[in-house]
């Protein structure tokens, strides 16, 4: 008897390198993912620092221009001058602020290509489906 | 997929464990604890000796007739600059004495890991777990 051959299905070796490729497109994401949790944790602390600081400028702009003023360092109180204590809190603002431009950044950054590894495995999972489909049935 | 997790379960050893097995384990679990919050605390004395290096440094270079408040518990006292130098050395001396000793209390901890991993692995190989 004739009977015609089924369509040839795709090899094992292809549904493997896909499914290698997905595997890597998910760890690169996870990787990614770390990074942002990171991110934000530092952006947080900043926040809290931020908020601190000008809390702090706030006082001293309360206070005479005579006023006594300690900063603390470890176990000891130093007297500072009204001018010394609000020059260091304006750096530290300064310094704050670019930091928190930088994060701001980085996370736009990393939070774009989180989103294209989640498309290619998106396409990659598209792929295997496809692939791995039932054949539709003979007829007789 | 699914036959590679069926292999896997083979692997795996069915090994009994014993009440002494059990304890070893426990005390494993609260080594890591323990050396855990030592890290901790390390950490904690390490940024507070930090701190007093700072002041030290911002001490030596102050004016010799400056008055100085040292914190002592809750209160500041007044203070000269010869006695505020002395006091902070030995803060400082006493932070890393305790930095020193919290080292060997890690360096024991790690000792013992050693040796409750070489019996443990030894009997139960790759189906017991011992994450630090």
């Amino acid at each position: 008897m004739s009977s015609t051959k089924a369509p040839v299905p795709p090899t094992q070796a292809e549904i493997q390198q896909i499914q290698d490729q997905l595997i890597k497109a998910r760890d690169a994401f996870q990787v990614h993912e770390t990074e942002l949790q990171k991110l934000s944790a530092s952006r947080s602390k900043l926040l809290t620092q931020l908020n601190e600081n000008e809390m702090v400028k706030k006082e001293f702009d309360l206070l005479e221009s005579e006023a006594k003023i300690y900063k603390l360092n470890g176990p000891v109180l130093f007297k500072q001058t009204k001018e010394e204590a609000e020059n260091t809190i304006t750096s530290r603002l300064d310094i704050i602020n670019n930091n928190l431009k930088t994060i701001e950044t980085n996370f736009k950054d990393i939070e774009k290509k989180a989103m294209e590894q989640r498309n290619k495995i998106f396409e990659y999972q598209n792929k295997i489906r496809s692939l791995t489909a039932p054949p539709p049935p003979q007829a007789q | 997929m699914s036959k590679t997790m069926i292999e896997k379960v083979d692997e795996v050893l069915e090994t009994e464990v014993c009440a002494a097995d059990q304890k070893m384990i426990n005390l494993f679990g609260r080594l890591n604890n323990r050396k855990h919050e030592l890290m901790r605390e390390k950490k904690a004395k390490q940024e507070d000796l930090e701190k007093a290096t700072d002041s030290q440094d911002d001490l030596f270079i102050a004016d010799d007739d400056s008055k100085f408040k040292y914190s002592m518990g809750e209160a500041f006292l007044e203070v000269n600059k010869e006695d505020a130098e002395s006091l902070i050395e030995k803060y400082i001396n006493k932070l890393e004495e305790d930095i020193k000793k919290i080292d060997s209390d890690i360096n024991d901890i790690n000792e013992k890991h050693k040796e409750l991993k070489v019996i443990l692995y030894a009997k139960f190989k790759n189906s017991i777990n011992l994450e630090e």
